[in-house]
């Protein structure tokens, strides 16, 4: 880690500076619509207008189909009632040119019948001819015999005197004949002489006439063309002529006419029929001409239009629906895609994007994205690459993020983390409650502190916690960064160090206490030698006590000075080649009495030539050292047994007690300068702490190294230097060969019971002497506890003693059961026949009669053991 | 030295050497010494006009012998004689003094300082 990194806030969530965007951008109060939907609003906007135009030019086209149509109907309108008007005046023209015969001159009127007879058979449609005088009375009618009384002309055409003033040829409307039941209508003409009107001479013409012109005409089928009179009575009629003449124009016909002379109206026929009509009254005659064109032939070219029309939109905003749904297809799919994708990579998922799009923006989208993703990747690679515990956790506390330093740190899988609970996983303790943690983090948005994690493993570690709260663009949290630095090593190293300064305060108040100790012994000496009687035997103890302590503070200050000089490295070493066992040998030798004194048995186990090149006095102190420190830490009546042998390339020597033992947390300080380990049960022995020190010192400047086993406390513990051994030449190996080590095969542990304080010492010296240990008792009861308490080898019970009698202890130690292997040897001062049989009973191996001869007794144990 | 009251001393060390030296020189100053290797075996002795005690002893500390044996022999007076551990001194020295120690002396001492606060100790008594 670069120390500056140490002040910078937490990295950056996965999208790094990116994700300030997020705040610039205001969200939208309502909810999104769809991109199709968007799509489907720029269709209909620019629909919209296309199909108001599109609608608009169609009822222009329509409306313009409409009046070419009208104008067409008009224009033939117009042209018929020009054709009637034609027809009519060519009556008024025959009957002008009839008017103007000589025989009306004077009066002449039965030539002027003739005359007019002969015309009434040129003209097919003429019914009648007559003429009247300017009063109304008919004096001509060719119809009636000539000289028969002609009714007054009045009563059958009362507006006949339109035909009274000169020059005024006159059409009248239709008449009524009821003798005949037909209609017809006349055409007058006044007669002219001397500047006045003498006659009005009249034709009288069928309606006949102007139906076959309507006929000429071809009327579409279905239509209907009408003649009307002045007085809108029908003249002619396509459609049931013969019924229609004379009946009265349609009302809605006549409404028309009312208001105009001519003109084009949505109206019905008498029959009720829906009819377009175009109509004209005429100038000349005042009659009128009107079609009725059925309505739906009209609405039929609307109609068509419109569907047209609404075909032609209809399909377009379907196709447009199709194609706007069809392209948001194309757009929005690679969107949802890339928003999918989005959504992955923030849940830290392996994501692979294609450049496949369609569009080009979108394109681009996906190759910004893929960088994106490539730069994100980057950055998580860089994350793990961190050697910290780098992992992210949600509000419920559960894992999103977990990189490969979490994995190295803790042991666990980024697959096997993600989704765990950080404090359940790692069984995190805090070191103030979570909730004050909790609460720091809310309020300030970070917390760091020292944590205590498991591992996978289970093996605590000690780990620097930062953290950092992770909000939204809201501000509301939604993650918290944690990163954790294993700083275990660095805790241990500062308590070891705390550990080390305490050793050395400890030391230094025990140097004092051991220091004072001898001196105190040293000074009451000297007093006692001063003031006691030379030679005696205050004087003789003062002197030991002195020769004792003097010994023990040189020690003490020797091995204070070794150690020192050791470390400034002064020492040298004067090597030579000789055999580990032989000097281990020795040194057993010359221990065995200091040992007997607490009564802890030092035995040389088994001793193999191992063969080394170093520096004898310095390995001499490393094993005097090792069972020094051996003797300390055992208990009266426990072993210590020696070994020397070669392991490989290595000459190995041991030392192996049975005292209180190493715990598995002091094992590995054990060797360090002023730690020691449980104190001893006697604290005298307890010491400086220096001393293994000082072995571990020594072995490593002849490169050899020291361990210390021990299946902990209570169980004994085994030092084991190793040396590098060297192959010894044959001169060496006789020249070094050492006497045999008197290996003590027949020392035994050996429980006196005996009330007699002579005999017992007597007996105790003997023993010892032997090389045996000896512990005592002067009664029974104390001789049962100390078989079943120390475990001896070997008990000699005298059977007279003061409180329970020998064969009662040898029952109770056989009842106990605690000492299956001790062997019973009962003594007795008289040795009769029944004190052996009883002794045998109570459980003894042996009998002995008092006094013991040392020869035998040695005999006795071999045999017995 | 007949003339000296016969004052009974109990000499309690784990230390043999230290134990057994003191005794001697006791011994030649006139009194009547015995000894205990710690408080378990001080208690079973009998009744002393002065107890000299080490403070850190195996079995039962300095200060729980000295409590108890207060408490059978009340008119014992005590002398504890300190192996000398600075770092605890002060603390342990007030704790003494709080049990009813009268002499707190550090080691090594002069057996004949030592016999002379022994003496002083004695009239004390004598005087109450």
């Amino acid at each position: 880690m670069r120390p500056d990194e140490s002040t910078l806030p937490p990295p950056p969530p996965p999208g790094g500076e990116n994700a300030s965007w997020e705040a610039a951008i205001p969200s939208s109060k309502r909810e999104p619509m769809r991109l199709r939907s968007y799509l489907g609003f720029l269709v209909a906007a620019v629909i919209l207008p296309v199909a108001i135009f599109g609608v608009t030019v169609g009822y222009i086209l329509i409306e313009h189909d409409r009046e070419t149509f009208r104008r067409g109907a008009e224009e033939r309108t117009l042209a018929m009632i020009t054709a009637i008007d034609a027809q009519l005046t060519s009556s008024i023209a025959i009957l002008e040119a009839l008017s103007t015969a000589h025989a009306l001159d004077d009066g002449d009127l039965a030539t002027f019948r003739d005359h007019a007879e002969r015309v009434l058979v040129t003209q097919s449609e003429w019914i009648n001819i007559n003429l009247a005088l300017p009063s109304g009375q008919q004096v001509m009618d060719l119809r009636s015999p000539q000289g028969a009384v002609l009714p007054d002309i009045s009563a059958l055409d009362p507006q006949w005197r339109g035909a009274l003033a000169p020059g005024s040829a006159f059409i009248s409307d239709l008449i009524f004949r009821p003798a005949s039941g037909q209609w017809d209508f006349a055409a007058r003409v006044p007669v002219q002489r001397g500047g006045s009107v003498k006659y009005v001479l009249s034709a009288l013409v069928k309606p006949q006439s102007i139906r076959e012109l309507l006929e000429q005409q071809e009327i579409p089928t279905g239509w209907v063309a009408v003649v009307l009179d002045r007085s809108d009575r029908i003249v002619a009629r396509t459609y049931e002529p013969e019924k229609s003449v004379g009946q009265v124009a349609s009302q809605s016909l006549r409404d028309a006419l009312a208001q105009s002379r001519s003109g084009w109206f949505r109206g019905t026929t008498i029959e009720g029929n829906a009819v377009y009509t175009p109509y004209r009254r005429s100038r000349q005659s005042d009659w009128v001409f009107a079609m009725g064109v059925p309505a739906s032939v009209v609405d039929a070219v609307a109609w068509r239009g419109i569907l047209l029309l609404a075909i032609g939109l209809t399909g377009s905003i379907a196709l447009a629906v199709f194609l706007a749904r069809l392209i948001g297809m194309r757009i929005s799919r690679p969107i949802a895609a890339l928003a999918a994708s989005t959504e992955a990579i923030g849940k830290g998922e392996a994501v692979q994007i294609r450049e496949s799009a369609p569009v080009a923006e979108i394109r681009t989208l996906e190759a910004a994205l893929r960088t994106s993703v490539h730069a994100i990747g980057e950055r998580a690679r860089l994350l793990d690459l961190s050697h910290d515990a780098i992992f992210v956790r949600d509000l419920e506390d559960r894992v999103v993020y977990w990189n490969a330093g979490a994995e190295g740190l803790y042991g666990w899988s980024r697959d096997e983390a993600l989704g765990q609970i950080t404090h359940e996983l790692l069984r995190t303790e805090h070191p103030e409650p979570l909730e004050t943690i909790l609460e720091t983090v809310r309020a300030q948005g970070h917390w760091s502190g020292d944590l205590g994690h498991y591992r996978r493993d289970g093996t605590r570690i000690v780990v620097a916690s930062r953290w950092a709260l992770e909000r939204d663009a809201d501000g509301r949290p939604v993650r918290t960064l944690e990163i954790n630095s294993d700083v275990t090593d660095r805790t241990r190293a500062e308590v070891s160090l705390k550990e080390a300064d305490r050793a050395k305060d400890e030391f230094l108040a025990t140097l004092g206490h051991e220091l004072r100790n001898p001196l105190a012994a040293l000074m009451n000496a000297a007093h006692v030698v001063k003031f006691a009687a030379p030679g005696g035997a205050d004087a003789i103890k003062a002197r030991s006590v002195v020769e004792r302590q003097t010994r023990h503070m040189t020690r003490l200050i020797e091995d204070l000075l070794d150690l020192s000089r050791i470390t400034l490295g002064k020492v040298t070493l004067k090597r030579k080649a000789f055999d580990l066992a032989g000097l281990a040998a020795d040194v057993v030798r010359i221990w065995q009495p200091r040992s007997k004194v607490a009564q802890v048995l030092i035995t040389l186990g088994a001793a193999h030539p191992a063969w080394i090149e170093a520096d004898r006095g310095r390995l001499e102190q490393v094993l005097a050292n090792l069972l020094d420190n051996a003797l300390k830490f055992s208990k009266p009546r426990q072993r210590i047994v020696v070994t020397v042998q070669r392991d490989g390339a290595e000459a190995v020597l041991s030392v192996s007690d049975q005292g209180v033992g190493i715990s598995p947390e002091a094992i590995g300080h054990i060797f360090e300068q002023f730690v020691q380990g449980e104190h001893g049960p006697e604290r005298t022995k307890s010491g400086l702490g220096i001393g293994l020190a000082l072995v571990k010192r020594l072995v490593q400047m002849h490169g050899g190294r020291v361990q210390a086993r021990s299946a902990g406390v209570g169980l004994g513990a085994s030092f084991l230097v190793r040396l590098p051994a060297i192959e010894p030449s044959s001169a060496q190996a006789d020249s070094a060969r050492i006497p045999a080590v008197p290996r003590p095969i027949g020392a035994r542990r050996i429980l006196l019971v005996e009330d007699n304080a002579d005999a017992r010492e007597m007996l105790r010296v003997m023993l010892s002497l032997g090389g045996h240990l000896v512990s005592e008792a002067a009664d029974g009861s104390s001789g049962v506890a100390a078989a079943q308490g120390q475990h001896p080898d070997i008990a000699l019970i005298d059977l007279g003693l003061p409180d329970i009698d020998g064969f009662e202890v040898a029952r109770r130690i056989r009842a106990n059961g605690t000492a299956p292997r001790i062997r019973l040897v009962a003594l007795t001062g008289y040795g009769q026949e029944d004190d052996v049989r009883r002794a045998l009973a109570a459980g003894f191996d042996l009998h002995l009669t008092k006094p013991v001869d040392p020869a035998m007794l040695k005999e006795v144990f071999s045999s017995l053991v | 030295m007949s003339e000296r009251p016969k004052v009974r001393i109990l000499v309690v060390d784990d230390d043999a050497d230290v134990r057994e030296s003191l005794k001697l020189a006791l011994k030649l100053e006139g009194y009547s010494v015995a000894t205990a290797r710690n408080g378990r075996e001080a208690l079973a002795r009998g009744p002393v006009d002065i107890l000299i005690t080490d403070i850190f002893m195996p079995e039962a500390d300095g200060f729980e012998t000295i409590e108890a044996f207060r408490k059978i022999h009340p008119t014992t007076r005590v002398i504890v004689l300190s192996g000398g551990a600075p770092l605890i001194k002060t603390d342990y020295l007030a704790v003494a003094r709080m049990i009813g120690v009268d002499v707190t002396l550090q080691k090594p001492i002069d057996p004949l300082e030592l016999s002379r606060t022994i003496l002083e100790l004695m009239k004390d008594a004598d005087r109450h």
